[in-house]
């Protein structure tokens, strides 16, 4: 050895991979230190003895889950006729389709790694080894059965890991072909998989069955998951081709709720004679005559003239409608008795709201008209909400073929779902106007919308359902026979926007001032800078605290059996525990619906936390 | 009003709360003038150059821009803005927008251009400021030099008489300052009517018409650069330039 050298490297260091395996995971996570031991001991007992309990709960033979199972369909559709169930399932049809159509359009399709799904089956695998074993004794019949299904999942997933260890971070199977396996694995499970359904006879004797899960319904089911994969299919056939395809579906999806509302669920008996001798006519002398203006007013020279004709068309059309709404006879005894029956004020109103709409459109015409082209865009927007105002009009005052036994046609689950949806999409518009309306600079606009909002919000919401159908009848005694779902919808979305307004004033505020003065740097209208600048950025930044808005106005629709609406929670906890048969399932059914409720917040707090991931790439 | 005049501005003050931040400033900037304002911060050079398109509301005085009078009249203050382009400190571009819809945007609903048109002139614009190949990018994706010279395209998509200029390269790396400012040297060449707030000095010199310095909300004193900054005459002038030089 050289003088002065110390130490050379003979035999060369390769790399080696960290420590691993389960004995070092639980030294680094579970045990590092006395306390993290005794803390993890102590926890894993709870949590053993507790789940041990919950699992027994589950299993007791002694549980009614029949009582669940065998009124799935009353939890759905609480009473609609049965005779008109293919109207459901159509209903149930179009979301599907366009579910398809709309994951194709816009590429959901991904890549999983192999090492994603050996993880997933191995916690799928330990779950059930884990319930299994730590069910209680005397629920022994099929836990070996579940312990031998749980190894065989865990072992083979970790088998695989090991396997594919060289390339289990790199992305290979499609999203696609997994959804596809897991709807024929559905399929599979409505077919075969049985649960117990109780019947009860004529002459009061029960008998408890095994029936499979989907007992009516596993045909239509089936058919619809084709259906899903088929319009899939379609859509990634014709997303290339169509231009825009994507602006169709959210239309689409925008009018389906009313479509499926109004005209699937409800079944209008539609008088043709009054829509040629009525309707037809008004949208033609309304739709040219606004749309002439429109055109005019759309043009690309400036002039205040433009606003103040609009304003004062606005306030005089409010007026009108206003004015002409309480029409009393005063020769009547009663003084609340009406001159005009509810038909012929609808009529009359199917005239004049155009009139009002005509106007919000005429003012915003000077910001988005311009070129030919562009205002004849926004004169076939204008036909557009028309006939849609319109049509809605003639729905809503047309009566329903449907025989039903209850107030409502639509109830349990698809009650839950009508009101959340109309609550969020008619609160949406209410509440960015008052949230614009308490940042604005006029202070008769300010106060107003302030007044609103914090009245609204001051209230809980049971007492304004509670006014919303006893007071709003007495008010519109006899003028509009709004029925009792649209007395909720009216009280949850009133109720909805002050809350709404308030999230997007705080949108609004986190936009820094530069960018309404680079707004205004260029020359924009108010109009302008508020719907191109500011509210896109304020509803991007609010959109966490919008999604728990969402979630929790789904929630709050249980609270509309105060006004004797049939909702999901209604049903289960009060309508089917009342039943011969179900006397003390009201835990059973209670569970239920609380799962119910869980997998749709889930899964939109899901989406919408996907959503928040697309957007905010790129712009960071 | 001279002939030649497109900004004049006779005795403007303003106010903010009881602090004069304007105490009567008068100013005649001449067709392609490059107008360069200097002076300590709080000397209301930023604020007189936002009164010009009425980011800020001057409360004394007058100011015509090219022969029309600010004032309340909303229809005066649109047309105005048309025709003045403006460059912010912070760049203030539309975060959630591209880079050509930040640009076609206000060509598009306020001149009400066909989307092709504004597309073409707006890709005609990166061009000469030199970022053809970001526009379909997100402003947070850029450069803070690359903002900037975004927000100079942006603001010159509206074809403005006038540009201004309000300290355009103080919130950017040094490294990135030159290439902000020789798009506005190329402006200046092109002859464009510009007012510049800004502390570079070296741009001043160069580019510069006429150099104003500003302090407590008076202009203090006015020349061309070489005046001014070989032979300054007010006190005030000769202790900020010792301690900026």
């Amino acid at each position: 050895m050289a003088e002065g050298v110390v130490f050379v490297e003979t035999v060369e260091l390769a790399p080696e991979p960290p420590p691993s395996g389960p004995a070092t995971w639980i030294r680094e996570n579970l045990a590092y230190s006395v306390a993290s031991t005794i803390t993890s001991i102590v926890v894993g007992l709870v949590v053993i003895f507790g789940l041990r309990s919950l699992i027994a709960w589950f299993l007791n033979p002694f549980r009614k889950w029949s009582s669940a199972t065998a009124n799935a369909r009353l939890l759905m559709v609480q009473a609609y006729p049965e005779a008109q169930f293919s109207r459901v399932w159509v209903s149930v049809g179009i979301v599907v389709v366009l579910t398809g159509l709309s994951a194709a359009a816009w590429r959901v399709s991904g890549k999983v790694s192999v090492g994603q799904i050996t993880r997933a089956l191995l916690v799928a695998g330990s779950t059930a080894v884990v319930v299994a074993l730590l069910a209680p004794g005397e629920l022994t019949g099929g836990r070996g059965l579940l312990v031998l299904a749980g190894v065989i999942i865990a072992g083979s997933g970790y088998l695989w890991k090991r396997a594919r260890r060289a390339s289990i971070n790199e992305p290979a199977i499609s999203t696609v072909a997994l959804a596809g396996l897991g709807l024929i694995l559905i399929a599979a499970v409505l077919w075969t998989i049985k649960l117990p359904v109780q019947e009860v006879f004529a002459d009061g004797t029960k008998e408890v069955t095994s029936e499979v899960l989907a007992r009516t319904t596993k045909l239509p089911w089936t058919i619809l998951l084709g259906v899903l994969a088929v319009s899939y299919a379609i859509g990634v056939a014709v997303r290339d081709v169509i231009a825009g395809l994507r602006r169709i579906l959210v239309g689409l999806w925008v009018l389906s709720f009313p479509a499926i509302l109004m005209v699937v669920m409800r079944a209008p008996d539609i008088e043709w004679d009054t829509v040629f001798t009525v309707d037809v006519p008004i949208f033609l002398v309304v739709g040219v005559v606004v749309g002439v203006i429109l055109f005019v007013v759309g043009g690309p020279e400036t002039g205040e003239w433009k606003y103040i004709v609009s304003a004062l068309w606005l306030v005089l059309a409010i007026m009108w409608v206003l004015f002409s709404w309480y029409v009393f006879d005063t020769d009547s005894s009663s003084p609340l008795h009406l001159t005009s029956s509810g038909a012929d004020v609808l009529q009359r109103l199917e005239f004049k709201f155009p009139v009002i709409l005509g106007a919000l459109f005429a003012l915003a015409a000077p910001s988005f008209g311009g070129a030919r082209a562009a205002r004849l865009r926004y004169v076939g927007l204008w036909l557009a909400a028309l006939a849609l105002l319109i049509s809605s009009f003639r729905l809503g005052a047309a009566s329903s073929l449907l025989q039903l036994s209850g107030s409502a046609f639509v109830g349990g689950l698809s009650l839950t779902f009508t009101l959340a949806i109309a609550g969020v999409v008619l609160s949406f518009p209410l509440g960015v106007l008052l949230a614009l309306g308490r940042a604005s600079t006029m202070p008769i606009v300010r106060l107003i919308s302030m007044t609103y909002i914090e009245l609204v919000r001051s209230v809980p919401l049971i007492t304004w359902l509670y006014i919303g159908s006893n007071l709003l009848n007495l008010f519109l005694a006899g003028v509009v026979d709004i029925f009792s779902v649209v007395r909720a919808i009216i009280a949850i979305t009133l109720f909805s926007a002050a809350y709404l307004a308030e999230n997007v004033r705080g949108g609004l505020q986190s936009i820094p001032k530069g960018q309404y003065e680079a707004a205004d740097a260029v020359g924009m209208s108010v109009v302008q800078k508020t719907v191109l600048i500011t509210l896109p950025q304020a509803l991007k930044a609010v959109i966490p605290a919008l999604v728990g808005q969402v979630i929790s106005l789904f929630k709050d629709t249980s609270l509309v059996s105060i006004i004797g609406l049939f909702d999901l929670l209604y049903i289960a906890r009060t309508v089917i525990p009342g039943q011969s048969a179900n006397i003390g399932s009201i835990l059973e059914l209670t569970v239920v619906a609380a799962a119910i409720y869980w997998v749709f917040t889930f899964t939109f707090s899901r989406s919408s936390m996907r959503l928040e991931r697309r957007l905010g790439l790129g712009t960071r | 009003m001279s002939d030649q005049a497109i900004i004049d501005c006779r005795g403007v003050k303003k106010w903010f709360g009881d602090f004069q931040a304007l105490r009567g400033i008068d100013l005649e900037v001449s067709k392609g003038e490059v107008v360069v304002i200097i002076g300590p911060s709080g000397s209301g050079k930023s604020t007189f150059i936002r009164c010009i398109n009425r980011l800020e509301v001057h409360q004394e005085g007058q100011i015509f821009v090219g022969g029309i009078e600010l004032t309340n009249d909303v229809r005066n203050i649109e047309a105005i803005r048309r025709d003045v382009g403006m460059v912010f400190q912070s760049f203030n571009l539309f975060p959630h927008l591209t880079i050509m819809q930040n640009i076609t945007l206000a060509p598009i609903w306020v001149k009400k251009q066909s989307k092709s048109e504004a597309e073409a002139y707006g890709r005609e614009l990166l061009e000469r400021v030199g970022i053809p190949e970001q526009s379909d990018k997100y402003p947070g994706q850029l450069s803070g030099g690359q903002q900037q010279r975004v927000a100079i395209a942006r603001a010159l998509a509206m074809k403005p008489q006038i540009m201004l200029f309000d300290e355009p390269t103080s919130a950017l790396d040094p490294e990135m300052v030159k290439e902000v400012l020789d798009a506005m040297k190329e402006l200046a060449k092109e002859g464009m009517t510009m007012i510049v707030v800004t502390h570079e000095m070296g741009f001043a010199r160069e580019v510069a018409d006429r150099v104003l310095f500003f302090d407590y909300g008076r202009l203090v004193e006015a020349g061309t650069p070489e005046h001014f900054f070989t032979n300054p005459q007010h006190d005030r002038t000769k202790l900020f330039l010792s301690q900026i030089l």
